[in-house]
């Protein structure tokens, strides 16, 4: 369709389109044509870049994981169970994605600090701490996360005809072997594009993670903080540094695509 | 209702439920008894299913066989369920969905899979085994959906529609399949249709729904010689024609003969009307008529004496013999009100069916 058949083009919504689309490919573009490409291989070999690569690959991976096993159940629920006070509580899982990160770390600090409601006793009980570890940075990334994988989850879920459900029940399916066998295998689309989006979000997060864990190289020092830490005193590497996590990003996502992300087109 | 503890437990099945705002139906069904429940949309048809499955919250009671079901979640209904859109499992092959049931009951997966087989090869699909089910015709799918349902030998079968969304040439393909099945069928069969043509392949009795109530429960003939409603009548393709007396006369559309004239004499019945409608069909006219606010549809042979043209006020005339007179016919119910409006009980002393 040409557009031409419903009454000519809508040139206005053209233009503010392709202004759109503009400002979206720009900056990218921009870092590109700022990259002295001849400090890359060194940048990229360096043992502080493979440092933060290897743990940001680690941290968004592991809370991509743990986002999931937690918030496929809850998405489940969301889309399928009607219970009082259901709009409350999907208003509170899109709370963090409405945070500022700063806050979020904040806010992370005060409870699995150590003298947080939950951080005290798991330290006076089981002499762990989580801020300013790796694990920090993991239970960071999952709260940052979690939001995406749910709502994206729950979408799946939703769209999903409740009549394969029924079809099971009447066949003696209980609803765990319906869920296991029926629900899951047909969403597994839409639950991939979940944690895609949340490992996307993982992979980026950095005010959370700078506030909650901190700037520990090997630690806590993920690769955006990494790019952060970096522009202090030497914005050239930096823009190294964005390129290539840039190019990790998108060599991942295009990896999946191609497996799994049916939902996402 | 109240059951007698000491009498002995009626077999086939007994249904009352009610269904919040939806439905609300009683009736009781015979051992191997095939019922087609007719109706138009929205009469309750797939509640009324949807409800004997186990599928949806509803209040009283289903007994088969004298054990009460009521009170059962779906997986432990011994109900197969052939569902409107079929849903087969998208991400499974035949044999997978026929095998789905045995397996979820926790047969293991080679006795389930030859389980299945032996239905694919009744069904004459043992060839789609290990197609995905997003590859089947419409016939095809149909078939599988039936034994899916069946594989597990339910008691009760439920058809949704069970011959929608197929086109003509199918729909009789699949219709002659299912008539020749349930005449093999031990067990009860409900099935939900607006298709005349369904009920009269293959069901015993015909249990009519407008409105989420029951307007009617009789056998084929019976509805055809005394059709309960105006939308009875219409359903069965009838003309209907309410009398002062609250009867209503009742004749089949190719008995109309039109005139521009009242030529009437003793044998023949006429009306002055009004032609709403004219379509050809082969070597007929087909024409619609308002007699007394009643839509009348006639066939009339193209070379008639009068050129039917809508608008056109005419006598449309009837042989008395073609003509049968009912009794008390009404409109379905409104909302609310409980007393029965036709009681078949008149008619059939061995029925059992209750009216609301």
């Amino acid at each position: 369709m040409s557009g031409r058949e419903l009454g000519g083009r809508p040139h206005l919504l053209v233009l503010v389109a392709a202004v759109t689309a503009l400002l979206l490919v720009l900056p990218p573009l921009g870092l590109l044509l700022d990259t002295s490409w001849g400090r890359l291989p060194d940048q990229a070999s360096d043992p502080d870049t493979l440092r933060a690569l290897w743990l940001s690959a680690l941290t968004s991976v592991l809370a991509t994981a743990i986002a999931g096993v937690l918030g496929v159940p809850l998405a489940w629920l969301l889309a399928r169970l009607a219970f009082p006070g259901r709009a409350v509580v999907r208003a509170l899982v899109l709370l963090p994605l409405v945070l500022p990160p700063v806050v979020a770390g904040v806010a992370l600090l005060s409870v699995f600090g150590r003298s947080g409601l939950i951080g005290g006793p798991l330290y006076d009980l089981a002499g762990v701490s989580l801020p300013f570890s790796t694990p920090g940075v993991v239970v960071a990334h999952v709260f940052i996360a979690l939001p995406f994988v749910v709502l994206g989850v729950e979408g799946a879920f939703r769209g999903l005809d409740p009549g394969y459900e029924r079809a099971a029940a009447t066949l003696g399916a209980s609803r765990w072997t319906a869920l296991r066998r029926v629900v899951l295998p047909l969403v597994a689309p839409g639950i991939a594009a979940g944690l895609a989006l949340g490992w996307a979000r993982s992979l980026g997060e950095f005010g959370a993670t700078i506030t909650f864990a901190g700037n520990y190289p090997g630690t806590t020092r993920t690769m955006p903080v990494l790019v952060y830490t970096v522009l202090q005193d030497d914005p050239a590497a930096a823009r190294g540094l964005s390129v290539l996590m840039m190019g990790a990003a998108l060599i991942v996502l295009v990896l999946l695509r191609g497996r799994w992300i049916g939902g996402l087109r | 209702m109240s059951r007698d503890a000491v009498s002995p437990v009626p077999p086939g099945m007994g249904v009352d439920l009610s269904v919040e705002r939806r439905l609300q139906a009683a009736f009781h069904v015979g051992p191997g008894e095939t019922v087609a429940v007719l109706g138009p949309n929205g009469a309750g048809k797939t509640t009324l299913i949807h409800a004997l499955a186990g599928l949806v919250p509803a209040r009283g009671s289903l007994v088969l066989d004298g054990v009460d079901l009521g009170g059962r979640p779906a997986p432990e209904r011994d109900t197969g369920v052939v569902f409107q859109d079929r849903m087969l499992f998208p991400h499974l092959t035949v044999l997978q969905n026929v095998a789905f049931g045995p397996r979820a009951r926790g047969v293991a997966r080679r006795a389930a899979e030859s389980r299945a087989w032996e239905w694919l090869e009744r069904f004459g699909i043992e060839a789609l085994a290990d197609t995905p089910v997003t590859r089947l015709s419409g016939g095809q799918a149909q078939r599988v959906a039936l034994a899916r349902a069946l594989v597990l030998g339910p008691r009760l079968l439920l058809l949704d529609e069970p011959l929608s969304g197929l086109d003509a040439r199918t729909a009789s393909a699949v219709r002659a399949d299912l008539a020749g099945h349930l005449a093999e069928r031990a067990g009860i069969t409900i099935m939900s249709t607006h298709d005349m043509v369904d009920v009269l392949a293959a069901a015993d009795r015909v249990l009519v729904l407008d409105g989420g109530r029951v307007v009617q429960f009789a056998s084929p003939a019976e509805l055809t010689e005394r059709p309960g409603s105006r939308h009875v009548a219409r359903m069965l393709g009838l003309n209907l024609i309410p009398t002062t007396n609250g009867r209503a006369l009742v004749f089949a559309p190719g008995e109309v003969r039109l005139g521009r004239l009242d030529s009437g004499d003793d044998r023949t019945l006429a009306w002055h009307g009004r032609i709403l409608g004219v379509a050809p069909r082969g070597t007929v006219l087909r024409v619609r008529l308002a007699v007394d606010d009643t839509d009348v549809e006639a066939e009339i042979p193209v070379t008639g004496g009068v050129a039917p043209i809508t608008g056109d006020s005419v006598w449309i005339r009837v042989d008395r013999a073609a003509v049968r007179e009912v009794a008390p016919v009404a409109e379905p119910d409104p909302p609310a009100v409980g007393v029965p409006r036709y009681d078949d009980r008149r008619h059939d002393p061995r029925s059992k069916t209750r009216l609301r």
